[in-house]
């Protein structure tokens, strides 16, 4: 296992057998795990964890770190293929367009890697109709894309595929030394910011096609909450600039269109918004948590006004993450209750009708516990398409929220462990382009 | 008042196959022969190359009528042909093949994209040389062009 610079990063891929895996227990998983193997493991892997010599002390070995919980976060059917030789030259004799059609069906990440099998492979493979076909065909799941600065100031980059429980290693040279904080990403773009000197940049960028634009200037030169959205439809993308991150400046709020390629200015956004991880963007609109008025403000793209939403908040609320999902759908998301033996995470959706926040989940106790050990534990929350993302920096574990599905689960194979780094979904296409 | 079509296999084991609408509708090619002149009561035939063999023909009906009664379907054709714990079957590869290639021809989308996801599924996780030894691919790239293939975009973590 490589350390690089904060982070540990473990490979969780399925293939791997047990033996690479040699993991420590921390104390506290002991008396939640119990010697019956989990019921959602899979045929093989319940197999080999028989042959281990059952003890309680130790950690069976199959298991990843921190999988003391039953559920395990699944997205499709993951068959492993065994390595059978086919008939001669089978695949040469294919024709062309039933060759596009399985290699389009591959996960983006492995595309660069067969380039290399052959001739024809490597053309077809660096086809633009091909890598357009591709992005069109099948989604290849959901992704978390990671960022921090090794020392010394090094960007590093990597993404974790979900249903492969693989990580990739994304070089990142091409990012100039201001980038700093990750903005988001959108349909396959990956917004930066950062301060150059004295001058508050931002620069766009696809990751899997190593295309990078940095975008012009602000009219007005201030660090900026920030949100990046793409319009597949159209191909282009907008990038939202709201107050300053200190809230004291009343700033217009700015608009990147990549179809102009410049920055328009619209109504100052009349109320104090509290931090970017309040802030979500859905069916056209970006709303913010404010603490005057209290409630969310709402900005519209067509009109470029802001409204007051007066939504109650929950009594007690204690973080109060804004999640958008699919459609018009916004979450909000934190703990309520005061005291660390009384809290609980809880998850609401706006009721645009009502106006006010309807709970809908709970996270159950145990899943809790195991994510926060302590009531003043930082947490990040972040979503899109209704997963909703929970990652605890000491504790090194993904958690997910499946709102349609209403499933909890972890996220295994991923070990992340890292204050520094900041995380979002991110979905690897090789159409997304940066102008 | 329906309209017949019947597929015609000929080769090594000919067959003929009678499709009724619910199953002809799947395919691409052939449905709009039903929005077709044709007097209402004729029998349509239409001839199926010969490296499609009546086995093969069969089990892509088989398909779509499970599929046209809204079975589920896919489970059972993925485990088929595509099991982890089963021993690798030579004889279900090939057949798969076939299968795409003649669902390919018949213009059965749901089935090509079956199958064609069902091969990529062979190829997820493995490397290029495992591929090509594998798959009797012939490496033809020059040293230079294999580097620069690899140097390009992103790797997988531990190799």
């Amino acid at each position: 296992m490589e350390r690089l610079g904060f982070w540990g990063l473990l490979m969780g891929s399925v293939e791997k057998s047990s033996d690479s895996r040699k993991l420590v227990t921390c104390s506290k998983n002991r008396d939640e795990e119990s010697s019956s193997s989990s019921s959602s493991a899979s045929p093989l892997k319940r197999s080999l964890s028989r042959n281990t010599s059952p003890s309680r002390q130790i950690v069976v070995k199959t298991k990843p770190r921190g999988l003391e919980e039953e559920t395990v976060a699944s997205f499709g059917k993951q068959v492993v293929a065994a390595d059978v030789p086919m008939e001669e030259s089978i695949w040469a004799m294919l024709p062309e367009d039933l060759l596009n059609e399985i290699l389009a069906r591959l996960p983006p990440f492995m595309i660069f890697r067969i380039r290399s099998v052959c001739k024809k492979w490597n053309l077809i493979l660096q086809d633009n109709s091909f890598l357009k076909f591709h992005s069109n065909v099948s989604s290849h799941g959901p992704c978390l894309l990671t960022f921090w600065k090794n020392s010394p100031q090094v960007p590093q980059c990597s993404v974790f595929s979900l249903p492969l429980k693989t990580w990739y290693k994304v070089p990142f040279t091409f990012l100039p030394s201001w980038a700093f904080w990750l903005v988001g990403s959108s349909g396959g773009l990956v917004c930066f910011s950062g301060l150059d000197g004295l001058t508050f940049r931002t620069l766009v960028c696809n990751p899997l096609m190593q295309s990078w634009r940095i975008l012009p200037s602000m009219h007005y030169n201030q660090q900026r909450q920030l949100i990046m959205v793409v319009d597949r439809s159209e191909k282009s993308f907008k990038v939202i600039a709201t107050s300053d991150i200190y809230g004291d400046k009343s700033l217009p709020t700015e608009v990147y269109d990549s179809k102009t390629d410049k920055w328009s200015l619209h109504q100052i956004m009349p109320a104090v918004n509290l931090c970017s991880s309040k802030m979500a963007y859905c069916d056209s609109r970006l709303y913010l948590e404010t603490l005057s008025p209290l409630g969310l403000m709402m900005y519209r793209l067509d009109t470029g006004q802001w409204e007051h939403i007066p939504a109650k908040f929950p009594r007690s609320l204690l973080d109060g993450y804004l999640v958008a999902g699919t459609q018009k759908r916004l979450f909000l998301v934190g703990r309520i209750g005061l005291y660390s033996t009384l809290q609980s995470m809880r998850i609401w959706e706006l009721d645009h009708t009502k106006v006010s926040w309807v709970e809908i989940s709970r996270m159950p106790p145990k899943y809790f516990r195991a994510l926060l050990r302590l009531s003043a534990e930082r947490f990040e929350c972040f979503g899109q398409d209704n997963l909703i993302c929970f990652t605890s920096w000491n504790q090194g574990k993904g958690l997910l929220y499946n709102v349609d599905k209403k499933v909890w689960s972890w996220i295994s194979g991923c070990a992340l462990q890292s204050c520094n780094s900041q995380v979002c979904f991110y979905e690897p296409r090789f159409d997304a382009s940066v102008h | 008042m329906s309209k017949i079509i019947v597929l015609k296999c000929v080769g090594h084991n000919p067959k003929d196959f009678e499709l009724d609408e619910a199953v002809a509708v799947q395919f691409g090619c052939i449905k709009d022969l039903f929005h077709s002149d044709f007097d209402a009561e004729s029998k349509i035939v239409v001839d199926v190359p010969m490296k499609f063999n009546s086995y093969i023909i069969g089990r892509i009906l088989e398909f779509c009528s499970s599929r046209a009664s809204f079975s589920s379907d896919r489970a059972y054709w993925e485990q088929d042909f595509f099991h982890p714990c089963r021993e690798p079957n030579q004889r279900k590869r090939k057949e798969l093949i076939a299968i795409m290639e003649a669902s390919e021809y018949l213009g059965m989308e749901s089935l090509v994209e079956l199958t064609t996801q069902s091969l990529a599924n062979y190829l997820k996780g493995k490397n290029p040389l495992t591929i090509r030894s594998l798959w009797k691919v012939e490496g033809d790239l020059t040293a230079e062009e294999e580097a620069k293939a690899l140097a390009m975009g992103v790797a997988k973590l531990g190799h």
